[in-house]
Parts: C-alpha cells; sequence; structure tokens
C-alpha cells in the first residue's frame, strides 16, 4: 500500500492527538448510550474495565503461541533478528496494537466503551484507542496502515468476532513485546514471534464465567511470516474497581537504555 | 493444584519483571542477584514510564555514590499501594535490588524498606478484586 511520507505524518500530528483524545472522552461519557442493535449478543455486556487474568492459577488459562512456528524465509529471519537486543532500543516508543492490547496484560487495565455503532478499546499505555465497528460496514478498499489497523465485528450467537487488517508491522515480537527479545519466561521459550504488515487477525470475543472473564481466542494469518495460522486464547477478569491510569513513554526523557546511569550521560531535551 | 508459595513468588517476578516493562529491556539487570542497599534518599522520580529512586550509597572512601533504583510504572505502584509521597529526599531506606551486571550504578528495585518500617516492591499487577468472582 501506498505510505504518506514521514513529514506529512508529522504535519498531521496535532490533529491526530485530538482526534484520539477526543474518541476517547466519547468512549468515556456514552456508556449509557443504547446499544446499536446486533443479532446475537449484546455489546453492552462487554463493557467495563478488564484487567488480564490468564497467567495465573485460574479456571480460565491463557494459552501461548506455538514453540515450533512454520517460519517462511522472511519470518525465519526477522525472528532471528528479533532476538537482538537492540531491538528493544528502537521500539521504545512504539504504540502497541490489537496483538498487544488483547494479549491479557495481568499488569495494565484495558477499558471497553461504546460509542453508537463502535466498540472503543484502551488500555493503560497504551496511546491509540483501538476501533471495533459493528454497525455492519466491511473494510474500505483502500486503507493506510496504522498501529491499531482497521477492525470490523459482528455476531456469531454470543461470540463477537473482530476482523483487524491494515497494521503496521511492530518491531517487537509477538511474543515479546513487553518481555522483550532476551529475558525469558518458563512459557516463553520459544523463537520470537514477528507479525508484517499482510497480517491478518481474527478474534472470537465472548464472555465466560458467569460474565466475570473475557476469552478472546485469537488468530493471526500472516503469511510473509508464517506457512499456517497462529491461534492463542487470552482471558480477562472484569474489574470494575480499578481505573486506568496514566502510563506513556517519554515523561522520563534520561537514557536508560542500559539503565539510568548518574552522571553517565546529560538528559535529552 | 497449588503450587509452593516460592514457585508462584518466582513466577510472579518473572511475569513482572517482563511484562512490567513494555517499553524497554531489564536485561541489563541481574536478575539471579540481589544486592542490599543503606541508601539516603535524593528523589523519588514518578515518572513515566517507570518509576526511579535516586539514592545516594556511601562510598568505601568515605564519599557518597547515587544509584538510580529502577521500579515499575507509576499505575503498577500505585494499584500496589505505594503513594508518590512515600519517600522524602533525606529519609534513610533498605533496598535489595538487582544490579546492573555492567556494574554501574544503576539497579532494578525487588523492594525498599522505607523509615517508617514500611516495605514496598516494584510494583505488580493489582490485587484481587474486593470480592473475587468466577474463580
Amino acid at each position: 500500500m501506498d505510505m504518506t511520507n514521514a513529514a506529512s505524518r508529522h504535519r498531521y500530528l496535532p490533529l491526530f492527538l485530538v482526534f484520539a483524545i477526543a474518541c476517547f472522552c466519547v468512549g468515556q461519557s456514552t456508556a449509557a448510550v443504547p446499544a446499536p442493535q446486533a443479532k446475537g449478543g449484546n455489546p453492552s455486556d462487554l463493557l467495563g474495565v478488564w484487567i488480564g487474568a490468564g497467567f495465573g492459577s485460574t479456571a480460565w488459562r491463557n494459552t501461548s503461541w506455538t514453540l515450533t512456528p512454520e517460519f517462511t524465509a522472511w519470518g525465519a529471519a526477522e525472528s532471528k533478528r528479533m532476538g537482538d537486543p537492540q531491538v528493544s532500543v528502537e521500539s521504545y516508543c512504539e504504540p502497541p496494537g490489537p496483538t498487544v492490547l488483547m494479549g491479557a496484560n495481568p499488569l495494565f487495565p484495558m477499558q471497553i466503551a461504546m460509542s453508537p455503532g463502535e466498540l472503543v478499546i484502551m488500555m493503560e499505555g497504551a496511546p491509540i484507542p483501538r476501533h471495533i465497528y459493528i454497525d455492519g460496514r466491511t473494510h474500505p478498499d483502500f486503507l493506510e496502515l496504522g498501529w491499531t489497523g482497521h477492525s470490523v465485528g459482528h455476531w456469531e450467537g454470543d461470540v463477537l468476532v473482530v476482523d483487524t487488517i491494515g497494521l503496521k508491522a511492530p518491531k517487537r515480537p509477538l511474543n515479546g513485546f513487553a518481555s522483550n527479545a532476551v529475558i525469558p519466561l518458563p512459557t516463553d521459550k520459544g523463537p520470537r514471534l514477528p507479525i508484517s504488515e499482510q497480517l491478518h487477525m481474527i478474534e472470537r470475543i465472548r464472555l465466560v464465567g458467569a460474565g466475570q472473564f473475557l476469552e478472546n481466542e485469537i488468530t493471526l494469518i500472516d503469511p510473509k511470516a508464517y506457512a499456517k495460522p497462529l491461534t492463542a486464547k487470552f482471558y480477562s477478569q472484569r474489574r470494575p474497581d480499578l481505573t486506568l491510569l496514566d502510563l506513556f513513554c517519554n515523561e522520563d526523557t534520561r537514557p536508560q537504555d542500559e539503565g539510568y546511569v548518574p552522571g553517565k550521560a546529560a538528559e535529552k531535551h | 493444584m497449588r503450587m509452593p508459595t516460592g514457585v508462584v513468588a518466582a513466577a510472579a517476578f518473572l511475569l513482572t519483571a517482563q511484562l512490567a516493562d513494555a517499553h524497554h529491556s531489564f536485561a541489563m539487570f541481574d536478575l539471579a542477584k540481589e544486592v542490599t542497599i543503606e541508601a539516603t534518599v535524593k528523589e523519588l522520580r514518578w515518572t513515566n514510564p517507570h518509576v526511579w529512586i535516586q539514592v545516594l550509597v556511601p562510598g568505601s572512601a568515605g564519599g557518597e555514590q547515587e544509584w538510580g533504583i529502577e521500579a515499575g510504572a507509576p499505575g503498577m505502584l500505585t494499584r500496589t499501594g505505594w503513594r508518590s509521597n512515600m519517600l522524602a529526599p533525606g529519609d534513610k531506606v533498605t533496598l535489595i535490588v538487582h544490579p546492573a551486571l555492567s556494574g554501574a550504578p544503576t539497579a532494578s528495585l525487588v523492594k525498599v524498606t522505607l523509615a517508617d518500617g514500611r516495605v514496598m516492591g516494584p510494583g505488580g499487577p493489582p490485587p484481587p478484586p474486593p470480592a473475587s468472582a468466577g474463580q
């Protein structure tokens, strides 16, 4: 797809920020808006604050991405490149996209709000809200790549099926946005999992556990990186006692990619 | 199945160490090593993406060396009981940290004992909801 150049993108940054803030405010203030007519589930049931709960000893436990993916040549090379810890430096302020937002992070809550015809998903630490259009529209014929892509949802019974395309390729791996490429978890010993701009993300979202848990079965189809789709399930718990707090990447301007060392370098301005 | 407390604690730490860091790696710290530091608080930097405790550590030659101690995100600390007024310049504290692999005076916070005896961690998942449901 054609991409606008960097200068043009920067020119529109203030407008984008106003738009993003406006969307956030709309999402915050319209929880009482009547739900759009939707066949199947009721989107209002999904609203509220959620936090990842599938890592602990809960009945609703995440499944992990495969440890033995069938890489394409590009995917294998990119996976190896992402093993370089320098990658984390490159992506220091990269906005997390849907694969991160929907990954049931147990530290940073997400909030699902609603505006007429769409769900808006915000996550603490994600500067760009995600919009899932549930008014019957389809993906546009032409789509600029972006960090949250273009998402449309429809109901299959009580399952909200969300289809997302138009994502920029993140510099961090799928299994390493948070963990980076160098600190292994017992459940994270597989190769780094890159995703490309060809990613087609399909989510099957439903309530479980008497409506207190949100299940999201995510399927990733990325023919540039993998010969077969990747699938995993993630669980979040409803937490009306939590609120989303401030989190962004560059309030502290001191160099700290290698840990902040007093006196080693001056602050960036 | 219930796991031993130590296993749960280790898993929680690994999870926290990884997920807390949405921005840069903690790979510069020796996560297998813990060092105890007696220090005086210079500044609590309640900043995004991570909170830092700047402390002055007595040196062997009689002077002081400033250390930067990294904790989690402000929201993580808030939800685990921290408040930004818990540390003030001049407070005497005891810190347990993961030191930098490089030997530089920077470290990752494990826990800090405040002047009033409270022990605070580096931030992590929020405590369970008041009335746990569905588990």
